[in-house]
């Protein structure tokens, strides 16, 4: 089984929103290994087995498109993402980073940040995301 | 070397990172494992935790990605209840790169005693390929390209009604490859649903079959994914070709036939219950689904991720994907329309939350004025209820705009 195609979104300015969000949240290494694990889990697995396995979560109350990756351990790492979402796509694109402490996110709009961030990929697919980079062991 | 197994060697040269890699990795595959497995056996986690000897909820918490709290005693008994036997070993984390890139459902599947080929000689080895008549003909050559993986340009052949057995054209391309593969060749079968999915995947063949032959193409393909009913392996996939594509897809197909195919095979590939859900609402909606505009039908029966009955909310969600993915007013007014039939027909109750919710994003976007007062003009008889007091400044917008633009509400 080939790797799902895996995106993230990119600001206006071309930088990676998550890469960003892991660098100012400072996660330490073994949580970015453990969120790398992660996605390339999501990148094997069919979407039903990750639902049920409640590696995925959603779609989130009010956000229809948008899933939640669950991390959990000492630090719960939260990323919304959505499946394709261009027309007929297959695979999914990260879109927004979250922390999640008793069961309050933070930045607590990161549904709604993930809603915007898919609707500007949709309108400029191109230039508002790139290709998955592993988050890896430090901010490159 | 990928670029990807490049950067993930540069990542496992830090032992914290590979560390934690590595513990994750280890409870993904017993969770998922359980998982596939139980599955497999076609057990409820109900009718596991019995064999085990313990609660359902326990059985929950195993399969949960991200359970990391293992106890020996019970994956050993749980590797026991499903035929299984359970195996730790101390392992290089060299060997966990190949293991992650090839982490997939099918990996983590196991036979039962029973099918385990070193016990049964019948079971060993490849599987015959002597069989006799047209049936041991198309087995002859599936059987190769399976264990080859020959190109998915061959499957497109095959789907399109090329060479296959010399017996005539009674039987369809699609039923073919379904009998060259016997009932309990579960392996087999699984290998052909995942080179079927890579194919709806891909959805463009390298070579475009010719224009006669797309439609057998993609019905015969259709039925495959439903005649394999490997809904874990293909729902995935027709799913995301489902997820918008134009419906029917039929050169010169105005009308699709009641129980189509293309229906059939998405009902029963859906990934979970969500979707089901909204799929059988398209089945049961299908007598109309004949009288719809196609494309419409394509963005009802494409919303296969709006966990919401056609309601009001569900109409305006249901148009405004339609016109997110341009797909003209001409469609937006079909999915309107449909939704006014239902509701007014089906939710009366509804009726009028459909009209403050239609005029509110009426007013949200101008733009929809004109395709709202086309829709209900040719779907509900009789004048526009009056909407609540406080949203009727929005209606008066719409009415105004839509008279600019040549069209009038109903008198």
């Amino acid at each position: 089984m080939a790797w799902m195609p895996l995106w993230t979104f990119v600001s206006e300015s071309g930088r990676d929103v998550l890469k960003e969000w892991a660098r100012e949240a400072r996660l330490a290494t073994r949580v970015r290994a453990r969120l790398d694990q992660k996605l390339d889990v999501l990148r094997r697995q069919s979407f039903e087995i990750l639902i049920h396995t409640h590696l995925l979560a959603g779609p989130i109350a009010k956000q229809l498109h948008i899933y939640k990756l669950r991390v959990d351990g000492q630090v719960a790492v939260r990323v919304m993402l959505c499946r394709g979402p261009l027309p007929g796509e297959p695979g999914y694109t990260l879109l927004a980073g979250a922390l999640e402490r008793d069961r309050r996110l933070t930045p607590a709009d990161a549904p709604e940040r993930a809603t915007r961030n898919r609707d500007k990929v949709i309108s400029d697919p191109v230039h508002r995301r790139k290709p998955y980079e592993r988050f890896g062991t430090t901010d490159d | 070397m990928s670029d990807l197994e490049q950067r993930m060697i540069e990542a496992f040269r830090d032992r914290e990172y590979r560390e934690s890699y590595a513990e994750g990795f280890l409870n993904s595959w017993i969770s998922h494992q359980l998982t596939a497995v139980r599955r497999q056996r076609g057990l409820t986690q109900q009718q596991l935790a019995e064999r085990v000897g313990t609660k359902q909820s326990g059985i929950s918490r195993m399969e949960r990605d991200g359970y990391g709290r293992w106890n020996f005693s019970t994956l050993q008994k749980a590797a026991l209840a499903l035929d299984c036997r359970l195996k730790v070993s101390l392992e290089t984390f060299g060997s966990l790169l190949e293991e992650a890139a090839e982490f997939s459902e099918t990996k983590l599947l196991r036979p039962v005693f029973e099918q385990d080929p070193v016990f049964h000689s019948e079971l060993r080895g490849r599987p015959s390929l002597d069989d006799p008549g047209p049936v041991g003909e198309m087995r002859r050559k599936l059987l190769p390209w399976l264990w080859n993986r020959g190109p998915l340009e061959k499957l497109a052949e095959w789907l399109q009604g090329y060479d296959l057995p010399p017996v005539g054209d009674e039987v369809p391309p699609s039923q073919w490859l379904l009998d060259a593969l016997r009932p309990d060749e579960q392996a087999l079968r699984t290998s052909l649903a995942e080179r079927l999915s890579q194919a709806i995947l891909r959805r463009r063949w390298d070579v475009e079959p010719p224009p006669g032959r797309q439609q057998d193409l993609v019905r015969n393909l259709l039925n495959l994914a439903e005649g394999l009913r490997s809904p874990a392996v293909l729902g995935d996939a027709v799913w995301t070709v489902y997820q918008r594509r134009p419906y029917v897809c039929l050169e010169g197909s105005k009308k699709p036939a009641p129980g189509h195919p293309l229906v059939g095979a998405a009902m029963y590939n859906q990934p979970n219950e969500l979707f089901r859900g909204f799929w059988t609402t398209g089945m049961l909606a299908e007598r109309e689904v004949a009288e719809m505009p196609e494309y419409a039908a394509t963005g009802l029966l494409g919303m296969s991720h709006m966990p919401v009955p056609p309601n009001a909310v569900g109409i305006v969600e249901g148009a405004d994907e339609a016109k997110k993915w341009s797909l003209g007013n001409e469609k937006v007014v079909g999915i309107l329309r449909y939704g006014f039939r239902r509701v007014w027909s089906e939710f009366p109750s509804e009726r009028m939350l459909t009209v403050n919710v239609i005029l509110t994003a009426g007013k949200v976007d101008v733009g929809w004025s004109e395709p709202i007062l086309v829709a209900w003009k040719q779907s509900v008889p009789g004048p526009l209820p009056t909407p609540d007091a406080k949203i009727f400044p929005y209606m008066e917008n719409v009415v105004r705009i839509a008279e600019r633009s040549r069209f009038r509400a109903a008198p």
